[in-house]
């Protein structure tokens, strides 16, 4: 548009009333003039102001085609709709509350989801060029990034980070464990984040001797050392060692996670393989150079394994050669990868809310026109043009739809920070997560376009009932109940009501399934009784345990002083729990008796735990075969180990695994098996046992350990005596992550449970919104067919009759509805069994449950008409007309 | 009432522009003008004069500002714009050559078979 126009067009919008107001004045003007020259002429003042008048013409007509000639008539009748829909809709006080409520539920929910979606899956990550960030392959050890240092050509920068590590800081006050990450020198530059304050590590940094320097994240600075400007320079004792703080990163910096409150560096020692090598828990960052494709950079991958496998000092494991792990995923892909099904289960979800709620809002929408129908027709018979009434009925649902986007984001706004809660902690990019101008805009754009959907059909059935041809007397003439167009409108909302219905029966049978999945989940045996133990992880320094003498008589006397608590029954000590994310770390490549491994090929790899004796018995693991430990072990040379039974059975099947050896593949010095026991779910409840072998501490030495105790009544009841026990025994030793093991159990299933109760309440928001819907379509129903009710009555139907003819309409809309979802969901089921466990996505049970409960929904919502249907007077229902 | 020539559709634009390009004018000025001009022969529509006015003023040909009027009363006096003049330039031309055009097919005799 011009710019001219436009500022005319604004003129006349924001200086409406100078606008007005100088029309009159110039018209005044004009007649003025013309009757004084009329009078002029001789005629008399009365008649020529009566014949400049004449002239002139009617004078609003020719004001209404001065706004019109200024381009104002689109706005003026846009400010007429409005005023009329507004005016009209307070006069149906309880049908644009439905409409408002019902809307705002579909776009609340639907704004909390997509803010959910938008920071974790479309955002870009807050990092340098973050589309050109990949992550090569999954676990390396940390040995792999000089492989990929030196060689690599398709990476411009490439880094190496742990996923997670924690450390001590012993400073004043409390010793503390504080979570942190590991990282090669150049993982801030591969990033491409600057410090806030300082600096980020120099090359070189992350070799041995010049490693010590730490930086911390901007939310520990400010929590731990008061946002102390002078931090820079401090120095602090980190696992024993002291470092100099060098930088602060900035606020929102969470690389690998948002737990990460300190960054070290990895320590890289070339002199020092077994460090480089043993540990597996390293991911590679890259970015790619300049013009190099992910399939390149993948092609190069293939090609480097084999470099790493080379440079390994021992065999390396099989878990790390499988090309199948080995792709190169874009960064943000890596991190949401496991996310990413259930976000998009659960968007599906909340627009099937918003496809129920529209359907709901259309209904009643029909309902309303149907109603107005008389009124609709004689605006078109005394001129309307169906462009004006069309515009009109849209404005309409247009004001409703804004209302409920409105009220929707209101609810946005308690539900964003409510799923946030509910979340798992450790789901990625949690933090970002906001209701924001993104959000904002998506739920008006949602708005808009529901409004038109919802309005558009009523609007368009309007029309059509007043014809094509114009011909509004039909229209005019029609009864509600008369006209063909009144069935067509009920067969339409009869159609709605089955879609709601349907889209519930999926909504409920994917919250059912997810429960019995949960259900299976908590009632998987784990191979340990969960009740009635206290867990806590103990973390000495490295100082504190620098031989093994000492880290053994510093378990030895924390374990007494444990035991001799009031209450506790048993306690013991074991390098990782069952559950806690810690197992898959544990894996180390064995050679094992009978089976030997010709060279070149991979190794063998099982899950390493060190334990304490009373481990098992605290547990409540059996023992199969053979001995346990008893404490002994520490003082004697021969080495043992104790297996389960999945790695009895798949290694010596049909015999005794007592009496037979295995050791880790870099050791010469074979270790003796003294007994077998019972599986244990270590990695989680939905997967099956893995190779798990014990060793007796004493033998095997760590410092840091869990601790457990079996104690006779609640253990929550004793976190605090434990706690104190400790720091009585050891006080400088940090305590953390005090928790029973049930705790451990119902945080491991954290995950199925959010998004089942995600499904749960979108299912239950989906079941009232259809049961509001068939309880209008059946309302409507029994009004329209009071007539004939009241005929039936007469001729000596009996109160049953009547309710079975209301609530018969009610169940055949249900069972139609619920068909066609449980088709629906047999077809779609795939999409779920992903998230599924232990449960078929057609699971028989699950349908039917969904679709009885679909069934007694309409019922209930059809009771009331029904009961209004039973009671009509037929002397009153007959004079009905 | 005397017998007056009818305007043609969609003239009178062009004529309003022609009466303020002789000077600036209020609306009633524009009305006494073409009379005056048209030696009061055309019936010019007052109750489109007013609406012709804002179109032409909202399409930016002429621009309006208030003023003395000759019995000093204030009113709003119109004033061409260049793009105004340019218009009025391209309306006279492609006038004539319509005006033309139609008189010569008016004039056509009938040919000699």
């Amino acid at each position: 548009m011009p710019l001219h126009r436009f500022a005319s067009l604004r003129d006349g919008l924001l200086r409406r009333r100078r606008l007005e107001r100088e029309m009159d004045a110039e018209l005044r003007f004009h007649l003025e003039r013309r009757a004084a020259d009329l009078a002029a002429s001789g005629l008399t003042a009365a008649e020529a102001l009566r014949r400049a008048r004449r002239e002139l013409g009617a004078v609003d007509g020719v004001k209404q085609r001065c706004r019109e000639a200024r381009g104002l008539r689109w706005a003026d009748e846009l400010a007429q709709d409005l005023r009329y829909s507004i005016r009209s809709l307070r006069l149906a006080p309880g049908f644009a509350t439905a409409a408002v409520l019902t809307l705002a539920l579909g776009i609340g929910v639907n704004a909390t989801i997509f803010s959910l979606f938008d920071a974790i899956l479309s955002r870009p990550l807050p990092y340098a060029a973050p589309a050109r960030l990949v992550r090569e392959g999954s676990y390396f050890p940390k040995g792999a990034l000089l492989v990929f240092r030196q060689q690599s050509r398709a990476l411009a920068s490439v880094a190496t980070y742990d996923s997670g590590s924690e450390v001590n800081l012993t400073e004043a006050g409390d010793p503390e464990r504080v979570a942190g990450s590991h990282v090669s020198a150049e993982l801030f530059s591969t990033l491409g984040v600057p410090a806030a304050m300082g600096r980020t590590f120099r090359p070189g940094e992350d070799l041995a001797g010049q490693d010590r320097v730490t930086v911390l994240s901007d939310s520990y600075w400010r929590q731990r050392f008061g946002a102390d400007p002078g931090i820079l320079g401090h120095q602090l004792t980190l696992d024993g060692v002291s470092r100099e703080v060098v930088g602060v990163m900035p606020a929102g910096f969470a690389f690998p996670s948002a737990a990460a409150r300190l960054w070290l560096p990895a320590r890289l020692d070339p002199g020092d393989p077994v460090d480089l090598w043993k540990s597996t828990g390293y991911g590679l960052l890259g970015r790619l150079r300049d013009g190099v494709t992910l399939a390149q950079a993948q092609e190069e991958l293939r090609r480097l394994i084999p470099r790493v496998r080379d440079a390994f000092p021992w065999r390396m494991p099989d878990e790390w050669n499988m090309g199948q792990d080995n792709r190169v995923l874009p960064l943000r892909e890596w991190m949401t990868a496991g996310v990413r099904p259930r976000l998009l289960v659960v968007l599906g979800a909340a627009w099937l809310v918003l496809l129920v709620a529209c359907a709901d809002v259309a209904n009643l929408l029909l309902a309303r026109a149907a109603v107005r129908q008389r009124e609709i027709a004689l605006r078109a018979a005394l001129g309307g043009s169906r462009r004006r009434i069309l515009k009109q009925v849209l404005t309409e649902s247009v004001v409703l739809a804004a209302a409920g986007g409105i009220a929707g984001l209101a609810l946005a706004a308690v539900g964003v920070p409510l799923l946030k809660s509910v979340l798992p902690g450790d789901t990625p990019r949690l933090a970002a997560v906001s209701l924001d101008w993104r959000a904002l805009l998506f739920a008006g754009g949602l708005a808009a376009a529901t409004g038109i959907a919802c309005g558009m059909l009523p609007a368009l059935r309007l029309l059509g009932a007043a014809g094509p041809s114009r011909n509004l007397l039909p229209a005019l003439r029609s009864a509600e109940r008369s006209a063909a167009g009144g069935a067509e409108r009920r067969r339409l909302s009869a159609g709605l009501v089955v879609v709601e219905v349907a889209v519930s029966v999926i909504l409920v049978t994917g919250a059912g399934l997810l429960a019995r999945t949960l259900g299976h989940l908590l009632s998987v045996a784990p191979g340990f009784r969960s009740e009635h133990v206290l867990t806590a992880s103990v973390t000495p320094d490295d100082a504190r345990c620098k031989t093994a003498a000492q880290c053994i008589g510093l378990y030895d006397g924390l374990l007494d002083r444990l035991r001799a608590l009031p209450g506790v029954t048993r306690a013991a000590a074991a390098t990782d729990l069952p559950l806690t994310g810690k197992a898959e770390a544990r894996q180390v490549a064995v050679d094992l008796e009978d089976h030997p491994v010709a060279p070149g090929t991979p190794a063998f790899v099982a899950q390493e735990h060190d334990v304490t004796p009373e481990y098992f018995a605290t547990l409540g693991v059996p023992l199969v075969a053979g001995r346990a430990f008893d404490g002994s072990e520490g003082s004697r040379p021969e080495r043992v180990a104790l297996v389960n039974v999945t790695m009895a059975a798949r290694f010596w099947p049909g015999q005794s695994p007592v009496g037979k050896h295995l050791r880790y593949v870099w050791q010469k010095q074979w270790l003796r098996i003294v007994g077998v026991v019972g599986d244990v779910r270590g990695e989680s409840l939905a997967k099956g046992p893995t190779w798990d072998f014990y060793l007796p501490y004493g033998q095997a030495t760590s410092v840091a350990m869990d601790v457990l105790v079996r104690t006779a009544g609640d253990p929550e009841a004793s976190s605090l005596a434990l706690q104190r026990a400790i720091a009585d025994v050891e006080p400088t030793v940090p305590v953390s992550k005090v928790r029973t093991l049930d705790a451990i159990v119902h945080e491991s299933v954290g995950t199925p449970r959010s998004t089942m109760w995600l499904l749960a309440t979108f299912s239950l928001l989906a079941l009232a919104l259809s049961g509001v819907g068939i309880y209008g379509v059946i309302s409507y129903n029994v009004s329209r067919r009071t007539h004939e009710i009241g005929v039936r009555m007469a001729l000596g139907a009996t109160a049953g009759q009547v309710s079975q003819l209301v609530l018969g309409r009610a169940l055949a809309l249900a069972l139609l509805g619920a068909t066609v979802g449980a088709g629906v969901s047999l077809a779609s089921g795939r999409l779920l069994r992903g998230l599924l466990f232990g449960v078929s996505a057609s699971d028989p049970a699950i349908l039917v449950a969904a679709s009885t409960l679909l069934v007694v929904t309409a019922l209930v919502a059809a009771f009331l008409p029904a009961r209004r249907a039973v009671r009509l007077d037929p002397t009153l229902a007959l004079r009905e007309e | 009432m005397d017998e007056k020539t009818e305007l043609l559709p969609g003239t009178l634009d062009m004529l309003v522009l022609k009466a303020i390009s002789l000077g600036p004018l209020h609306g009633y000025g524009v009305l006494l003008r073409l009379q005056q001009i048209s030696g009061d022969e055309l019936h010019i529509p007052q109750g489109s004069l007013y609406p012709a006015l804002y179109r032409l003023e909202h399409q930016g040909w002429i621009a309006a500002e208030w003023g003395e009027s000759e019995n000093n009363r204030r009113a709003k006096y119109y004033q061409l714009t260049a793009a105004g003049r340019r218009r009025l330039a391209a309306e006279m031309v492609q006038w004539s050559r319509l005006s033309t055009v139609v008189a010569g097919i008016l004039a056509a005799a009938p040919e000699e078979a």
